[in-house]
Parts: structure tokens; sequence; C-alpha cells
């Protein structure tokens, strides 16, 4: 694989949301509505997940420390840690764009969706799962239960489909045996 | 009179392909075939007055399956994906259709016609001049994608001169630009031909919209073809997808990998899907900045100069100031309020603060969190 999806080691080492001391659960968003990952039979995309909802975390850990600076305004301190706060989100929203970027080319989309300034819920668009989670390519197999008549004087025994029967089928026609 | 049906159950640009086959088979054979189709998008033929009713089991009714191997001999056949069809019928039914029409074959009834645009009602009865934007595509082929942040830059450059629409269908690869009318997974096919009966001009990649931008008929009011700038790159050969009032941007002939033709490679890297298109083969031999090489070399300017060609000839118009204000207020946010006014907050601080001599201050009069025109 010439352009391997972004892990945890190609992207900036921070730390887990929920092993900061000042943790703050409102601040994490949903992953498509839950809480959990969306179901996905490929695995790395549990932690695609991971590192957006960790830097929508810091998105908007920045935002509500600049918030609650500014209601502060007349603090003697008020204009450099402002800067310092606008900066600290230009970094975090940098640090998402490269994320993003990386994940493109592999069709991958985390779209927020956003409350009063603050990403509550993250859909995710997988370009190798489709929404229900299974592999794009997994074909679909359905059964379905065919009654018919036998004709008369054929016994049961010799009605057969044409081509091989399945690979590890018992029967074709249970009713037959 | 031989009565056939014709099917195909490929994607809808396939299918666009084979509304021209079929009127030019009726053009070209007046009088001699009954015809009717099954496929998988029979919006595409609502109102088409080629097709009669026919049921494949009565006698004398042939069913005949389309596809189109001329696009294997299209790097050397020099031949547009319209005859693709019509070669395929011309072998199997001894016939001699030529393309009539540079186009496909899609009829609008007369409500259609007279109908508001579906942009008008989205927005609840107020109608604008506006493009379609398709930012992605299928998963099939990624290989045809441009890097989002690129078609941002194009929407960008022409704020409060063009309003843009995005669509695509949902489930596919549509990412989210911003300072547009989001329509993504609102419009189905009849919607979309709708949309694109009232739309200026197309902006998008190799695509369903591409032969749809050439195929629908422009509203009353408008003459000529619909403007359409196409973003190509080397995967496919312009003589196969081209139209002629189209601004195509390609890149065949100037990469080894294209360097005859379309490498016809299907993505620019593996999905992890089960698709067979992951294998080595189909995948793009050459990726720079998560684009495939011939993607990177077209820049957002490329594609702004040739959208700007249309404006400066005026195959169409920008918005007026009245048209520009009423479109910002229904087009989709940049980032919330706060982090758009991040950029210009911080050069406030900036330039609070005393520079030494000599230094130069940071350039924070763009939005940074959408300049990255370097991906």
């Amino acid at each position: 694989m010439n352009n391997p999806l972004p892990s945890a080691s190609s992207t900036p080492a921070r730390l887990e949301p929920e092993a900061r001391a000042d943790f703050n659960p409102a601040w994490l968003p949903l992953a498509n509505g839950s809480p959990a990952p969306p179901p996905s039979a490929d695995p790395r995309n549990l932690e695609i997940v991971r590192q957006f909802q960790t830097a929508y975390y810091e998105i908007n850990a920045s935002w509500a420390a600049l918030r609650e600076l500014r209601a502060r305004p007349d603090s003697p301190e008020f204009p450099p840690h402002e800067r310092t706060a606008l900066q600290n989100i230009e970094t975090a929203l940098r640090q998402r764009d490269e994320l993003e970027n990386q994940c493109a080319p592999f069709g991958i989309i985390a779209e927020p969706l956003m409350e009063q300034g603050l990403t509550k819920d993250i859909r995710f668009t997988f370009g190798s799962v489709r929404a229900d989670g299974r592999f794009r390519a997994q074909p679909f197999v359905s059964a379905a239960l065919l009654n018919f008549r036998v004709p008369p004087k054929v016994p049961g025994r010799a009605l057969r489909p044409p081509g091989p029967p399945p690979a590890n089928a018992t029967s074709i026609f249970p009713c037959a045996e | 009179m031989r009565r056939i049906i014709l099917s195909n159950f490929q994607a809808p640009g396939d299918i666009l392909m084979l509304t021209a086959a079929v009127r030019d088979l009726h053009r070209c054979h007046a009088g001699e075939f009954i015809t009717d189709v099954r496929t998988s998008c029979p919006g595409l033929w609502e109102n088409n007055p080629w097709l009669t009713p026919l049921d494949p089991g009565d006698a004398g009714v042939e069913s005949v399956h389309c596809k189109y191997p001329l696009i294997h001999r299209s790097e050397q056949g020099g031949r547009h994906f319209i005859h693709g069809f019509m070669d395929f019928l011309n072998a199997r039914l001894g016939t001699r259709v030529m393309p009539t029409s540079f186009r496909g074959d899609i009829h609008l009834s007369p409500e259609e016609q007279s109908a508001a645009s579906p942009l008008a009602r989205h927005l609840g009865g107020s109608d604008l001049p506006y493009w379609i934007i398709v930012a992605g595509g299928k998963f099939d082929f990624t290989i045809k994608w441009w890097h989002f942040r690129r078609w941002q830059a194009v929407v960008d450059h022409f704020r409060g001169r063009l309003l843009f629409v995005q669509t695509g269908k949902a489930g596919d690869y549509h990412p989210p630009l911003k300072g547009v009318v989001d329509l993504r997974g609102r419009t189905n096919l009849r919607d979309l031909v709708q949309l694109m009966h009232h739309a200026q001009g197309v902006l998008c990649p190799v695509t369903f919209h591409m032969h749809l931008a050439a195929a629908v008929p422009r509203a009353s009011g408008s003459s000529g073809e619909r403007p359409c700038v196409v973003v190509a790159g080397g995967r496919e050969s312009p003589h196969w997808e081209a139209y002629p009032a189209h601004q195509f941007l390609h890149t065949v002939g100037a990469l080894p990998c294209c360097d005859t033709g379309g490498c016809w490679r299907s993505r620019i890297a593996p999905l992890g899907d089960g698709d067979s298109k992951d294998g080595v083969d189909h995948l793009c031999v050459e990726v720079v900045r998560g684009l495939p090489r011939c993607m990177d070399l077209l820049t957002p300017e490329h594609v702004a100069e040739r959208i700007d060609y249309y404006l400066a000839g005026g195959r169409c118009r920008p918005l007026t100031a009245e048209q520009a204000r009423r479109a910002a207020a229904c087009v989709t946010p940049d980032e919330p309020v706060a982090f758009a006014r991040a950029p210009e907050l911080a050069t406030r601080s900036f330039s609070e603060m005393q520079l030494p001599t000599g230094s130069t201050a940071l350039n924070h009069n763009t939005n940074t969190t959408n300049v990255c025109h370097s991906m």
C-alpha cells in the first residue's frame, strides 16, 4: 500500500481526551450519533473515528477556553491570553485539516455537526464500508423459500436445479429427501 | 418492423449514452424499429418519445443486453463514448447508426419545463442563477477525484460572483463544501435533471453530471450549450469523454503514465473494501499529495481560468449585487462564526504587538482555515 491510512503514529501525538486531568465529556463529540464508534467491518476505521473525536475535542476545548476568557475582557491579562487562545484554535483546526487531508484519498469524510460553536457529533463516511458497516464489495446474500408442485410421476429425488450445488449444501430440496 | 428491448444496468452515465443510441437508432432507421428499455435508471427515460412498452414474452420481441466494447479500442479508434452503444448495436442488429446530436437524449415534460427550479423550491421560492458543483464521486473510481480543498478554493474564488449548488448521491464520496447550497443526497435522478435544466453551468470531474450537462436542454431564455468545466486529469482520453462546448482539463500526453492515452486505472489508493479495483494493476502509479499526479497538476487557478472564459465570453453571467447578497444568505457557513473570525482577531492581536525593526508581520488577512491551496 503506497498511501496508508493515517494512524496514531502518523499524526501528532495527542493525549486521549479521557486521560486528561481536565477532561470534559461535553466536549467529546459523538460518532454518527452514538458515543460508541459506528459499526465497521474494517477495524482501521475505529482508529480513524478516535482520531477525529480527539481532534474535535481539541477544537471544542480551545473554543471553550476562548469563550471563558472573553467573559472577562477587563482583565489586564486579556490581550495576550486571547491571542494565545486564538492561536490554540488555529493549531487545533490545522491538525484537523491535516487529518482530513490524509483521509481524503481513502474516501473518509468526517462531517462535524455543530451546536452553539461546539462540535457535538461527527457524521462519518468510510471508503471501505457502507453506512451499515459492511464492506462495500461484500455481496448481499439472500434466501427464498419457493413452493411448487412436483410434476406427476416425477420422484422428488430426481429434481435438481442446473449447475453444481452450493459448496456446503447438504440438500437442495430438503422437502424432497 | 423489429421489436427490441434494450437492457443495461450500469451507472447513470452509461445509461445516458444509451439514450443517445436509442434516439439515433430511430433517426437513422426511421420506421424500422419499435424499442423499449430495461435499465438501472428509469428516471432518465421519462417522456422519451422513442419508447413503446414491450413484453419480452411476446413472440417476435428481441431482448438485447447492450454493452460498449468500443471502449477497449478507444485509444486507437479516436471515437467518443457516444459511439459506444451505437457501435455495439450496429454489430448486433446490422444497422448503420451514427450520432445525429452530440449529447444524450433527455426529455422534460411541459410541467417540468415550466416548474420552478429545485433550488427555488429549496429556498422557498426565491430563485437565483447557479452552477452545479460535484466535488467527489463513486468509490469504484477514486482516481477521478480531485481534492476537496481544491474544489473549495474554486468556490472561494468566485464568491459573490457565482453561486454553486453542491450535489451528489447519498452514500457516495461527496465531502461538504463551504459557501455552497448543499443539496447532497437530496435529489433523485429526476430532480437532478430539473436542477440541470435551470443550471447556468457545471463544475465536475469525469462523471454522470458531465454527460448530463450536455444532454439536458437549457431553460428558456438560455441559448446554446451549457457551460461545463471538467477536471479530468489523465485517466481517460479527451476524445472519448469531452464534449465540444465543455472546458475539459486533461493531462493526457503530459505524463509518462498517460503519454499516449488515458491510463484507465481505478483508484488512488486501496480502500480495503474487498473490491478487485484495489489490485496493484488498478492503482495510480504516481500519487502526489494524496492525488494522482495528473490531478495534482491541475490547480484551482487552472479551473477558475476556464470558468472565467465563460464569464468573459458572455456564455454565463455573474451574480448581480442583489443576487450575491441573497446567495450569501443561503449558502453553507465557513466555520462557526468564532472560528472564522479567529484569524481576524489574531491579526488585531498581532498588530498590537511591537514588532522589531525589519521583521515581517504574518499575513492573517485571509481565513487560514480555508487556505490550503497546496493540497
